[in-house]
């Protein structure tokens, strides 16, 4: 009776995600990189080109309308790193991987500099890294509510995720057997699929959100957080920007409406005190000598 | 914390960073 039961979930899980495929098409081009595609949409023209760094287990797709109102006045691209949204799986480890793989893709996907960065959350550490390490024409940063090392290498913040992990292979079979994508499809307001927020996207959301690649992607992300050097595990430990010119956007509330479906509550970034959150996010300004805040 | 219902927010500060850059001054000095 159980595994009929899986089987047929089996079955739902894989006709669901062939039909998504067809029903929700990639909007930009697929770039080979490193032996597995991503997916990168560009729109406008004009220089510099603004290049969109997402957080952890976010779809480019959720950036869109930010996206849509820079392609007014210059180049604008965006990608989903492996796994999420319309990206094809891939076995990258570190922060740094991934920061080479966005290198890479800006080369491949012929994304022409010089480049305005902006990140959100984890993808703060990715441009961070791709300024310090990679020769990459980057003129300037907008850094949204991103990660600092004074928060996210907290042992506290270290232990949620390894416990996050140790959990996530029965979010990975409830994929894998359908189960996660039924949840979503029928509770969706009580995982964050909310209807004022995600308007008409929500059917590539609860896709995105309920592929088996997605939980192993947010997995590995996660992960990646543990395999950061220990020198690097201190403010700034990813380096100062110097004179580069920056902007440090903050949050005005805390928010655990889009983090709930991801297993990763807020509480456990360093945002519960909020006092401390808009601290760190100062001190990632003051990482460049011509930072500022909104 | 995440700044999806505030689009305008995170692309003005766009605007004014590729101002910056393209007048090749700080971000303070532009509107």
């Amino acid at each position: 009776m159980l595994c009929a039961a899986l089987a047929a979930g089996w079955v739902y899980e894989n006709v669901a995600e062939i039909l998504d495929t067809r029903r929700y098409p990639p909007p930009g081009i697929m770039v080979s990189v490193g032996g597995h595609k991503l997916d990168l949409f560009c729109e406008g023209t004009g220089t510099p080109t603004v290049v969109l760094e997402m957080g952890s287990g976010e779809p480019a797709l959720l950036f869109r309308p930010v996206q849509d109102k820079i392609a007014q006045s210059t180049r604008a691209c965006s990608y989903d790193r492996p796994g999420i949204g319309w990206s094809e799986a891939s076995e990258l480890r570190t922060i740094q991987d991934r920061a080479a793989e966005l290198r890479s893709l800006l080369t491949d996907g012929e994304v022409v500099g010089p480049y305005v960065l902006v990140a959100h959350s984890y993808g703060g550490l990715i441009v961070r890294d791709l300024f310090h390490n990679h020769s990459v024409d980057i003129r300037g940063l907008v850094l949204v509510d991103t990660a600092e090392e004074g928060v996210v290498f907290r042992p506290d913040f270290l232990e949620a995720i390894k416990q996050a992990i140790s959990t996530r292979w029965k979010d990975e079979l409830s994929a894998r057997v359908g189960i996660r994508r039924l949840r979503f499809v029928l509770m969706q307001g009580q995982f964050g699929i909310r209807k004022d927020l995600f308007g008409d996207i929500r059917g590539e959301m609860i896709d995105f959100f309920s592929n088996p690649s997605f939980v192993r992607a947010i997995t590995d992300e996660a992960h990646s957080y543990l395999l950061v050097p220990d020198d690097m595990r201190r403010p700034l430990g990813f380096g100062a920007l110097n004179n580069l010119p920056l902007i440090v956007v903050r949050h005005g509330q805390p928010s655990d409406s889009i983090l709930l479906p991801l297993g990763i509550s807020s509480r456990n970034c360093g945002q519960r005190d909020r006092n401390g959150w808009q601290n760190c996010q100062r001190t990632v300004r003051s990482s460049s000598l011509r930072g500022a805040d909104t | 914390m995440i700044n999806f219902d505030q689009p305008e927010l995170v692309s003005e500060s766009v605007r004014r960073v590729v101002a910056a850059v393209r007048a090749d001054v700080p971000v303070s000095q532009v509107k």
